[in-house]
């Protein structure tokens, strides 16, 4: 059920973006607009053939409703981690920088999902970050994020 | 290669940091090869960013022994801990890793080694024949050609894909409608940018590329616990496995061969090679039994044929733009950042061209070197645990992205396809489609739009040219030949 979920949902996304590339392409001049139309004519078909395919799937296939999902509350927690690290290590770079973004990252994480070696942790930020610095501040002379708190 | 001083190559290839960069890429492209999850596409892209300031023929030596490398290094998890480092090695698997089991691994990765090399050179040199046969043909290529050839590369992605092949041809006019965004070419008018300057010049490729495979890797990789391997103790022989291959040229041959083929089909990508070339050898066997029980013939016609495939992969790429696979797309981009546009142009500035090749060779050699060496050592690098191998690849992505352009948006822009990626991934659309489609976009259109001008305005020009014939009849029979094996599977 959550994958045919997911699959209605992410073809259903495309159908409407498909749609407004479409309709979003109507207020561009006539050469402008042409290559717009010519790809979101067949993709919206394409799109509503796949949702009625995942639709009819759903009516068909109701025993493979609980398929492999894992739902403990340790899956949980290793999914919501999975998805927002990043967005949340992009709005620590942003605001503090890369080392120290990075240090939390490489430090918050793995304790969090339950490795407790700190010791190590510490060493392999250390070392980490030395090589990155050692990259690209010395080698490739590009300056890391300073982020907003500590940026000049 | 008749007017191209041998001379004058040889002095591009005289240089001690075109040498480093290729064993630079053959020791990574092994370390992260051998990682599963993490395919020389994945390397490859995290490193682009480091490529930039690079001279271009260091540039390009570096992604292409990388690339060689990763394609071998998976092979190397795959015979210890039965998990293919990347979808190319699958067919290793089968056999490799009953050999490791029966205490013969080191004879695995010897007859990996050795069948990777000697695939991987004949691919090459598949390339160095066939690349400027090819472009002579190109001049008969016309806009209306070109378009052609476009659709027919999005078609073969989704014909070849394993999936459903509708989810194929979205893809591709998902990455097709990602190029429309930013400054249109024909007209100049800014299209869906929402106002915003960022958006004028369009999505860069290399945050896409990193956020779809950096950052949709990532979240693949924290989901699954543990270590990444619990890594096997090695026992055997490589010479063993060096004179097993030896004495098996047919296999070689027949995974080579199988490997060239499929490599020049842009979008098969090594996933399928590796399972047919295996499944051809095992059919073609005086023992078939034995396959799946530790027959080394199994190993080399798996690891001949995905090493083949980087050379014949780079044919239509060098020469039509068009990639074979997401490798091929990523050291496109890096030969379009270098100034540097596949196709006709390209081999005009012939000696940078045949330099190149001759780093392909050379990354055939390192690779061999180099994986004899890292053998035994490189085996512990299967223990570090995902949690902190997941978190060093988000923070190597985030500086890759950034150096770039210097632009933490970009960044923000990795992070949200890394997200549609695994969306995609996940509900198995082929995330290469997505890629060609948005490499191939703007040179579509323009062309759409110079046969429109070409004609008067009128589409019959496309459907009356005896080219244009020829590829519309070639995705017709693409597309028949897909339902029937359907129909007939």
């Amino acid at each position: 059920m959550h994958k045919i979920l997911q699959e209605k949902s992410i073809v259903g996304l495309l159908l409407v973006y498909f749609l407004l590339i479409g309709l979003g392409a109507l207020k561009y001049p006539e050469g402008s607009r042409l290559f717009p139309t010519v790809i979101s004519i067949p993709a919206v078909f394409l799109c509503g053939m796949l949702l009625y395919g995942s639709l009819r799937k759903k009516e068909t296939a109701p025993h493979r409703e609980r398929e492999t999902e894992t739902t403990g509350p340790e899956d949980k927690k290793r999914r919501a981690m999975a998805f927002l690290v990043a967005p949340v290590y992009f709005i620590a770079v942003g605001l503090i920088g890369y080392v120290a973004g990075t240090a939390l990252l490489l430090f918050f994480v793995p304790w969090s999902l339950g490795y407790r070696n700190w010791h190590k942790l510490v060493l392999i930020i250390a070392g980490f970050l030395f090589f990155i610095w050692l990259l690209f501040e010395v080698f490739l002379l590009t300056p890391l994020p300073p982020g907003l708190l500590f940026g000049k | 290669m008749s007017d191209v001083s041998f001379i004058a190559v040889l002095s591009e290839l005289a240089n001690i940091q075109v040498f480093a960069a290729i064993l630079g890429g053959s020791v990574l492209g092994i370390v992260i090869g051998a990682l599963p999850g993490i395919g020389p596409a994945t390397a490859m892209a995290v490193m682009l960013p480091l490529t930039f300031k690079l001279p271009p023929l260091i540039s390009v030596a570096f992604l292409g022994s990388l690339w060689a490398s990763g394609i071998y290094g998976g092979s190397w998890s795959a015979i210890l801990i039965n998990v293919p480092g990347t979808s190319m090695s699958v067919a290793t698997a089968l056999d490799g890793f009953p050999m490791a089991q029966q205490g013969r691994a080191l004879e695995a990765l010897g007859a990996a080694t050795m069948s990777s090399f000697l695939g991987g050179l004949a691919g090459v040199l598949i390339l160095i024949v066939t690349a400027p046969l090819i472009i002579d043909f190109i001049v008969r290529v016309g806009p209306p050609e070109f378009v052609w050839i476009n659709i027919l590369a999005l078609v073969v992605i989704a014909a070849t894909f394993q999936g459903s092949m509708l989810k194929g041809i979205v893809a591709g006019l998902f990455g097709l409608s990602l190029s429309l965004i930013g400054i249109d070419a024909v007209v100049g008018v800014p299209r869906y940018t929402f106002g915003t300057l960022y958006l004028q010049d369009g999505f860069s490729l290399v945050p896409v590329m990193i956020g779809i495979f950096g950052f949709g890797e990532v979240i693949s990789m924290l989901q699954r616990p543990g270590t990444v391997s619990k890594a096997g103790k090695l026992g055997g022989n490589v010479f063993t496995g060096f004179r097993s291959v030896l004495v098996h040229p047919k296999t070689v041959l027949l995974g080579t061969v199988i490997g060239s083929i499929i490599g020049v089909i842009p979008g098969t990508g090594g996933s399928a090679a590796n399972l047919i070339a295996y499944s051809e050898a095992k059919r073609r066997s005086k023992d078939p039994q034995s396959f799946g029980k530790g027959n080394v013939e199994g190993v080399i016609a798996s690891e001949s044929s995905n090493n083949a495939i980087e050379g014949t992969a780079l044919v239509p790429a060098l020469t039509l733009g068009i990639p074979g696979s997401a490798s091929a797309a990523i050291l496109i981009t890096a030969l379009l950042l270098q100034g540097f546009t596949p196709g006709r142009l390209l081999f005009e500035g012939k000696t940078f061209v045949w330099a190149f090749f001759a780093c392909l060779i050379l990354a055939q050699f390192s690779m061999l070197i180099v994986g004899l060496s890292m053998m035994r050592v490189l085996s512990y690098v299967t223990l570090i645990r995902k949690e902190i191998l997941a978190c060093a690849i988000i923070a190597l992505c985030c500086i890759g992205v950034y150096s770039y352009q210097s632009e933490l948006r970009d960044v923000l822009v990795a992070v949200v396809f890394g997200v549609i990626g695994y969306a995609l991934r996940k509900n198995e659309f082929p995330i290469v489609g997505l890629i060609v489609g948005l490499i191939l976009g703007r040179a579509t259109e323009s062309a759409f739009t110079q046969t429109l001008a070409i004609s008067g305005g009128t589409y019959t020009i496309f459907f009356t040219r005896p080219l244009c014939i020829v590829f519309i009849l070639l995705i017709g029979m693409l597309i028949f030949m897909r339902f029937r094996i359907r129909g007939s599977g």
